[in-house]
């Protein structure tokens, strides 16, 4: 079993899995899925971008040309083994409910 | 704020995360942070300051993570092991400047130490009890007689206590000293009378038993007492049964009903305790108990003591129609610290000085010395050194310069404190109730100050050569060329303002010095030399007879006398510098005094014919007494003291023959038969009273407890057993106590004087060395610095003058402008010590001369020595360097 990922981790790789989406965006769309309750703070934010791209589950979009006006941002997209990452992540979050869920019923 | 003001900020912020994340993604965290604050501030202004705080930590947990792993941590250990092995060699190989430098920090940390302990535990610890600061102490005063404190009156006490509205409680206590007899001994011991509530009052629960009951504070209540916790460990081994036990006080056996623990010996240092059992009914009672009342909560002195005034109101229509002594009130604590309160400010200010001149110091002789290493900085970072590893191999050396220094002036601190409070224990100066222990909380802000210091001014050039662009550094520092001009006036001025607190130290120094000797110059009134004093008390149980009382004394006396080796001996009520017996007379001739006019209070002392001579106290005029006076059917006499005289016949040469009486309508008159010199009952740096002595037959009733004075030809104390042998003979259980000589109970008195003046006078000593290797420090880094320029100046045909007079000339003057407005500082600041002085005026002609030549001379020597090494350089030498 692989070790758990940092939880903002996971979001960020959840968010990028929607799209290329630059640091502002992500921290948006984290608070908005997680309702409000995960802010995903600056530095927290591009620290895990460098921590996940240095890792190699994303990648730095050089001069995407895109209709936005904002060509100074840089967008991130999910790897391929950024990918295979959060499906490995979720597959283990998905058995540990799982496991949880039958343990509670057994007992009930 | 503007999202703009924000941005602004919260760039700034960034300096507190990693430098990678800043450079590479600044603007980006702006937005996101502005995004986050934009959302919080729908939620009022709690939830912007929270976003805030949440950016700043999150900043400073990024830096946490962004530390390195583990293995270069590792890496990083060993880096500083080696840092600190290159600096110990680094300071070794200068031995000057490390000892230099240490020992400023030493003693700028060693005097603060001191200090601040004494005066934390004297006026910033609490009190030793619960909830103290809401305990007063109360007193009475009569400006009218001339009093301060006049001593509590029972029934005015009782009035009070049923009148009073903003107390949760108050009593008294009266201070007593009793002849404790048992098999082990005749012994003097201390103690105290108190009322029932005393104990509860101050919030002090007994060790053992029980305090005083109300029933037991009644006139004719059975003799019960309180021991204190020494008295049961030292006298009753600290056995549990000792209450209920009984204890032989003056002959009567009293029952043990309770033991208090060691901060109920307060204020002096009592060894047992008696109910008061006081009469309110009983009229005439003495002035003589002082007072402790625990206000209610929330209740200020000042509305107590208006409330106390308007209970002691039924006082002024009855009793005391003519409201002389009324009621007031004060913190307990600065009743007991008065006399400390100017000195410890004094001495306070004194050490700041001592440790802003040890800190400038420091900081002197660190920028010298990291301006002359400017150059080993350019060679380290020209041959690839790595700036962070350079600045942190300064720090690591600069952090064992502050440690070795904080260490060595801990320990010293700590051994002057113990030695200073050692020395004054046996005066008994300091209060019993404080414990001057060594202080953490001060000595950590000593260190920190100091090593703060250190580390900034060894840190801030290293900085600038660090950081300046290589090629400046290596050119400016190359062949040692001089310092910037800059550089130079820095120095001199950081000399400068040192030499100018040195001076307000050295003239404050000066003349608490001199007011110190201009103390002990005064004439006590009687000769202190060959003195032996002790005093006996006479239980009223077996010398309860006036007639008994009075043939002890004269036999006591005879046998002094006729002792070899004495030249005389005497009895006295009140010897000099101890108690004190008020009242107010009559003079013969003169209208009653109006309602209203002042009436000086006068001292009244009781002494045989033989006093006089003991005490070695002159006659002014008239005769002392003789055996006969004051015996029965003989006429009353009275000798008065000059100041006597002099107040109530000013205009008259002769007084002897004059006749004077108690206060009182049919009080018989009292014939003065001679003027004796005036005695400083209260101390040599008190006013003097009007003063008089009895004839011990005449005041019998006055002579229980009498101070024996004897006069030997020899040394005085090695007279003490003999004395001891004599007494035994007359009354085996009679116990001698205070013995001591005449002449170390006057230097008692002046202790405290005598303490703080010799401390502020090390400390004025300690600026002046401080300021002296400030000097001596940066002229010797400045002269090493201009080898090349004086090379080039000799070779042009300089001569050894000049060159002193250049290196020496500029930082010269500046310490010249420095001492005279340090002087001046002196002469304007010196009236701050007030009553310290004792009459020496802060513009003392002499001290501030003394103060003048000595800087001065320190100044021109702390130059000469680096100045005239730099006259003898050989310059074909220093120009090839």
């Amino acid at each position: 079993m692989t070790a758990p990922l940092k939880t903002h981790w996971y979001y960020i790789l959840m968010s990028l899995a929607g799209g290329d989406r630059h640091g502002l965006a992500i921290a948006r769309d984290v608070k908005q899925f997680s309702a409000g309750r995960v802010t995903l703070w600056p530095a927290t934010l591009y620290g895990s971008l460098e921590d996940l791209a240095d890792a190699g589950w994303i990648a730095e979009l050089a001069d995407r040309d895109l209709p936005d006006e904002s060509d100074r941002k840089k967008f991130y997209t999910l790897t391929r083994a950024g990918r295979a990452t959060l499906d490995a992540e979720t597959r283990r979050l998905a058995d540990l409910v799982k496991l949880a869920r039958s343990l509670s019923r057994r007992q009930t | 704020m503007t999202d703009a003001d924000a941005r602004r900020w919260y760039r700034r912020l960034l300096h507190l995360g990693p430098r990678r994340l800043r450079d590479r993604h600044a603007d980006a965290m702006c937005d996101a942070f502005l995004d986050v604050r934009r959302d919080a501030r729908a939620d009022g202004r709690l939830a912007v300051a929270g976003v805030w705080m949440h950016a700043t930590t999150d900043l400073l947990r990024a830096h946490w993570r962004a530390r390195p792993s583990r293995h270069s941590r590792s890496r990083t250990a060993i880096m500083i092991g080696s840092d600190i092995r290159l600096a110990f060699r680094t300071l070794r190989h200068q031995p000057f400047a490390t000892g230099l430098l240490v020992l400023m920090l030493t003693l700028g940390i060693a005097a603060n130490v001191v200090v601040f302990s004494l005066v934390s535990e004297l006026f910033i610890k609490p009190f030793p009890f619960p909830d103290s600061t809401r305990l007063v102490y109360i007193n009475e005063k009569a400006p009218r007689w001339n009093l301060d404190e006049t001593g509590i009156n029972y029934p005015d006490f009782a009035q009070w206590r049923k009148a009073a509205r903003a107390f949760e409680g108050m009593g008294l206590w009266g201070s007593a000293s009793f002849n404790l007899s048992d098999d082990r001994g005749a012994e003097r011991v201390e103690g105290g009378t108190i009322t029932f509530d005393y104990f509860t009052v101050l919030g002090v629960k007994p060790l053992l038993g029980r305090t005083f009951t109300e029933a037991e504070d009644q006139p004719k209540a059975p003799d019960v007492a309180i021991v204190s916790e020494s008295m049961w460990r030292d006298r009753f081994g600290a056995a549990t049964d000792v209450v209920g036990k009984t204890i032989r006080l003056n002959g009567v056996p009293f029952q043990i009903v309770g033991v208090m623990p060691k901060i109920a010996e307060f204020p002096s240092r009592a060894a047992v305790w008696l109910p008061l059992k006081e009469d309110p009914a009983t009229t005439n009672q003495s002035y003589s108990y002082s007072g402790v009342g625990r206000l209610k909560p929330g209740v200020s002195i000042d509305s107590a003591e208006q409330d106390l005034l308007l209970a002691h109101a039924p006082v002024f229509d009855t009793r005391d129609k003519e409201r002389v002594v009324s009621p007031f009130l004060r913190p307990l604590r600065a009743n007991f610290v008065r006399d400390f309160r100017l000195m410890a400010s004094a001495l306070s200010a004194a050490v700041a000085l001592l440790l802003i001149v040890a800190c400038a110091n420091v900081a002197a002789v660190m920028l010298a010395r990291a301006i002359a290493r400017r150059r080993e900085m350019g060679i380290r970072l020209a041959i690839g050194a790595n700036r962070a590893r350079l600045m942190r191999q300064l720090l690591v050396e600069n952090a064992m310069l502050a440690a070795l220094g904080a260490a060595a002036g801990l320990v010293l601190g700590r051994w002057a404190l113990h030695l200073l409070v050692d020395s004054v224990a046996d005066a008994q100066i300091l209060p019993s109730w404080a414990t001057f222990n060594f202080d953490w909380r001060i000595a950590a802000f000593a260190v920190g100050v100091a090593a703060a210091t250190a580390l900034l001014f060894g840190w801030a050039p290293a900085l600038h050569a660090v950081r300046g662009n290589l090629r400046g550094a290596m050119n400016d520092a190359s062949s040692g060329s001089t310092i910037s001009p800059r550089g130079r006036k820095t120095l001199t001025t950081l000399v400068a303002a040192e030499f100018m607190i040195a001076a307000v130290l050295f003239v404050g120094g000066g003349l608490l010095v001199r007011a110190f000797i201009n103390v002990r110059h005064i004439d006590p009134g009687y000769r202190a030399d060959h003195a032996l004093m002790f005093s006996i008390a006479l239980p009223r149980a077996s010398y309860g007879d006036d007639a008994k009382r009075l043939a002890f004394w004269q036999s006591l006396t005879e046998r002094l006398r006729t002792t070899p080796g004495v030249e005389a001996a005497g009895v006295v009520s009140c010897p000099p510098l101890s108690c004190h017996w008020g009242n107010f007379y009559r003079i013969e001739g003169r209208p009653p005094l109006k309602p209203g006019e002042s009436n000086p209070v006068v001292l009244g002392r009781v002494a045989d014919h033989g006093y006089f001579a003991a005490m070695g106290i002159r006659l002014e005029a008239g005769r002392f007494f003789d055996q006969r006076d004051g015996a029965d059917k003989t006429p009353p006499v009275v000798i008065v003291n000059e100041t006597f005289a002099r107040t109530f016949w000013p205009d008259q040469n002769n007084v002897v023959g004059k006749r004077i009486a108690f206060n009182g309508p049919d009080s018989p008159w009292i014939t003065v038969i001679g003027v004796a010199h005036d005695v400083k009952h209260y101390g040599l740096e008190r006013p003097m009273r009007p003063g008089l002595y009895f004839p011990i037959g005449l005041m019998t009733e006055r002579a229980g407890t009498m101070a024996v004075v004897v006069r030997t030809t020899g040394e005085p104390d090695a007279f003490t057993p003999t004395a001891r042998g004599i007494v035994t003979q007359l009354d085996p259980t009679l116990p001698l106590y205070r013995i001591n000589t005449a002449e170390r109970r006057l230097a008692a008195s002046m202790q405290t004087r005598a303490t703080y003046s010799w401390m502020l006078g090390v400390f004025a000593g300690l600026a002046l060395l401080l300021a002296l290797g400030g000097a001596y420090g940066v002229t010797s880094y400045l002269v090493t610095q201009r080898t090349r320029e004086i090379g080039i100046r000799m070779a042009l045909g300089a001569r050894a003058n000049d060159i002193m007079r250049a290196v020496a000339g500029g930082s010269f003057a500046a310490i010249g402008v420095g001492v005279v407005s340090g002087l001046g500082a002196a002469v304007l600041t010196g009236g701050l010590l007030g009553d310290l002085l004792f009459g020496v005026s802060p513009r003392d002609p002499m001290i501030l001369s003394i103060a003048a030549l000595t800087l001065f001379a320190a100044a021109v020597s702390a130059n000469w020595i680096p100045a005239r090494r730099a006259a003898r350089m050989n310059p074909v030498a220093t120009l090839k360097t």
